[in-house]
């Protein structure tokens, strides 16, 4: 067993010698994966915006043309609703 | 100010970033880890070196960061551990006895901020006032958290025969 200010003494003596020239090379190799994984991340978010603007673009003019279909059928239904079948049916001048 | 250089930083300073880590960790693979992943961070924060503070002082700031993180990474990783081995999807195995293992036993029992605040101030010995610049947390905090670390290391310590 030793005491608090050994344990501490121990390890402020725990030193062993490094290889500085490895550690270098694997510091270098290290940021130059880094770097490709950054490259590689940031060419696959231009990729996805430009796939996105792809879609936008063809996508876009068909949701104008659906509503135009959409909104014209509401109205044609309108249409029909004054027109002289309906009006027929809900008049007072029937024949009960 | 000019730009510094890379490799004349590394060269100037490798040796007191390897003392340094050398306090945090005591495995070689650990040490070199944290070395790889202190001079990565300097390496980054190159360009964005003001000169504010001398380059040795902005560098140990960056190497404690670097400790502490590496630090914080672990105790998430022991947590994970022992969920799953309370869960007995995995057994804990009891690491080998080197004699970084053993130096390293008592400090296991600290969380990564306790660690942290021990290094510096008993073995650093840096001013209480320092620390809480370092790693940003108030003066009570860091007092508090020295007197409990120093509490479960001298315990610790009674129980542990082998050093």
């Amino acid at each position: 067993m030793i005491g608090y200010e050994d344990y501490i003494k121990k390890i402020k003596d725990d030193q062993a010698p490094a290889d500085f020239a490895s550690l270098r090379q694997t510091i270098g190799r290290k940021l130059t994966e880094r770097q490709r994984a950054r490259k590689r991340g940031a060419l696959a978010g231009v990729l996805a915006l430009f796939v996105l603007c792809l879609a936008a673009y063809f996508t876009y003019p068909l949701m104008q043309g659906g509503n135009g279909q959409l909104m014209s059928y509401v109205f044609d239904q309108q249409e029909l609703s004054d027109g002289p079948v309906i009006n027929y049916v809900f008049s007072d001048t029937g024949t009960f | 100010m000019a730009q510094l250089d890379f490799a004349a930083v590394y060269g100037e300073h490798k040796e007191n970033v390897w003392k340094l880590v050398s306090r945090y960790v005591f495995t070689r693979e650990d040490r070199e880890d944290l070395f790889q992943e202190a001079f990565i961070n300097i390496h980054q924060a190159l360009p964005r070196f003001r000169g504010e503070a001398a380059v040795g002082t902005w560098i140990y700031r960056i190497t404690v960061n670097s400790a502490l993180n590496q630090l914080k990474k672990r105790d998430r990783h022991k947590k994970v551990l022992r969920a799953l081995s309370a869960l007995r999807i995995i057994e804990t195995e009891e690491s080998a006895v080197g004699d970084a293992a053993l130096l390293e036993r008592p400090l296991a029992k600290l969380n990564s901020r306790q660690r942290m605040i021990v290094m510096l101030s008993d073995v650093e010995e840096k001013k209480l006032g320092e620390i809480a610049e370092l790693l940003s947390l108030p003066l009570g905090t860091v007092k508090s958290t020295l007197h409990r670390a120093r509490e479960i290391l001298k315990k610790e310590l009674n129980k542990n025969d082998r050093l």
